[in-house]
């Protein structure tokens, strides 16, 4: 009786086990990262459709292990950083260290060679828009694109038109056509990373199209303007 | 001479019965089995048609398409073919990188090609699946052939021995009773069939469509469920049955010995 006892008691807790163990626990946990600009795009998953909601991960220069930077991932088990200064001043290899709980960890490597291509830092300010935009999912970063540029370049330009000099309009109408561009190109890279076969639909190239020739048509109004003013 | 005639026409009809030695095979073998490190995400993919197991090509015209899906979404890679010989006979090869964690279903549809030996075209409509930086889900899912094999085993990251399982979808639907040829790709002839029945093995798909296979050595194995299609294709004023082969190539391995 008393061994059958057991033997139940046994079996419940295995049972138990089985039965709280989720179906993780018979997975890897995957850590995959890709650079983009000066940013380093890390994504967590234990598969296509169960990602690592909130994973800690821990960023270290592969060769000594001295950590870089820490932080969680988002719900989507993504996380995304800019390159350490000190990491490109060293042309440290970036070992991405993912604890996902439950013992689970493992690491992903991003090599010197592959972000020591990307904008350096004295670019950042412009790049800065790329990464924000191409944190949203692909469907999102058009819509987060279209919604902040149109605010920011018509605004911006005829201000700028009737009290700066020609010098200084003009770096100004780069930086803004850059940034411009910078932001309608980062949700088209990443679409081309997402889903390398589709690439671009044709709304998002002629969208960005559409928004050149936009841009062009401003610097044309405000040198027409400049023009009459000295004839 | 009358005897060095018979025994030339013995021979010929030796030659022309042996159909079931030398079995056709649509193959589309990758360079690598599965992609886990960034710096080794080029891979070849190279398509042909041949008898694996006997090492003999056969000339493969431009496929029809190739291509790959990868969680539902496909895409056409035949403009990235390019000549190639296997067996020293016309294939085609395509380079493929591997940029983020995925499932991917190659395939290949080719232009039937016509055996005079058995009187009929042959259209093998050929997968090959590569796992790509740990990601695993995905490969149960069908492409959505005319008729293709689903695996019920994972068809990558298997051991020699295990037995392999698939279900044979004609037109999406289970087909009972199909022969299932299973073939070696002899790479380099490094093995020999005893006997004319060793070249190809046989099994048969159940009720269900489903057949099994345990896989007795190292290396990449092709399963070739092997259906008359509905439709002839018209040839010499004659109309031709068309064999409608669904292929699937999977690489089994012996586990590592750690050096003591």
């Amino acid at each position: 009786m008393t061994t059958r006892c057991r033997c139940g008691f046994f079996l419940a807790a295995c049972l138990l086990c089985l039965a709280t163990a989720r179906d993780a626990a018979a997975h890897r946990v995957n850590v995959f990262a890709y650079v983009e600009g000066d940013t380093v795009h890390v994504e967590c998953s234990y598969s296509r459709s169960d990602r690592v909601r909130f994973g800690d991960i821990d960023v270290q220069n592969a060769a000594d292990g001295k950590s870089y930077l820490t932080g969680k991932t988002d719900e989507k088990g993504d996380f995304s950083f800019s390159v350490p200064p000190a990491a490109r001043a060293a042309k440290a290899d970036l070992r991405i260290l993912l604890r996902a709980g439950e013992g689970h960890r493992n690491d992903w490597t991003v090599k010197y060679d592959e972000y020591a291509m990307a904008a350096p830092a004295a670019r950042a300010t412009l790049a800065d828009a790329a990464p924000v935009a191409a944190q949203a999912t692909p469907k999102a970063a058009p819509t987060t694109a279209t919604q902040a540029t149109p605010v920011a370049v018509p605004s911006v330009a005829p201000a700028a038109a009737a009290s700066m000099d020609t010098a200084a309009f003009k770096a100004l109408l780069e930086t803004t056509v850059e940034g411009a561009v910078e932001k309608k190109i980062a949700p088209i890279r990443k679409m081309l990373l997402d889903d390398k076969e589709k690439g671009p639909g044709a709304a998002e190239i002629f969208g960005g199209i559409g928004w050149l020739v936009g841009i062009a048509g401003i610097a044309a109004y405000a040198k027409s303007r400049k023009s009459g003013r000295g004839a | 001479m009358t005897h060095a005639i018979r025994t030339l026409c013995i021979s010929l009809t030796a030659v022309l019965w042996a159909g079931p030695a030398l079995a056709h095979f649509g193959m589309v073998i990758p360079s690598q089995d599965v992609v886990t490190d960034k710096d080794k995400a080029k891979v070849d993919v190279v398509v042909s048609f041949s008898h694996p197991m006997e090492g003999n090509g056969m000339d493969m015209a431009k496929p029809k398409s190739f291509g790959v899906v990868e969680a539902g979404r496909k895409a056409d890679l035949t403009g990235t073919l390019k000549p190639a010989k296997v067996m020293d006979h016309a294939a085609w090869s395509a380079q493929y990188v591997f940029k983020r964690p995925g499932v991917s279903t190659f395939f290949v549809v080719p232009e039937p090609y016509f055996e005079p030996a058995e009187d009929k075209f042959i259209e093998h409509l050929t997968k090959v699946v590569v796992p790509s930086f740990g990601e695993e889900e995905g490969w149960d899912e069908p492409v959505g052939l005319a008729a293709e094999i689903v695996p019920l085993t994972r068809p990558f990251g298997n051991y020699v021995g295990n037995v392999f399982t698939g279900k044979v979808l004609v037109d999406g639907k289970p087909a009972a009773g199909v022969t299932v040829e299973v073939e070696y790709y002899n790479k380099d002839k490094a093995y020999e069939a005893p006997n004319e029945y060793m070249t190809t093995q046989a099994v048969k798909t159940d009720a269900e469509g489903v057949f099994s296979y345990a896989v007795p050595f190292a290396g990449w194995w092709g399963f070739a469920a092997l259906t008359e299609a509905p439709e002839t294709i018209e040839k010499d004023g004659a109309a031709k049955k068309v064999e409608r082969g669904a292929v699937l190539w999977a690489k089994f391995l012996e586990p590592k010995r750690k050096k003591k």
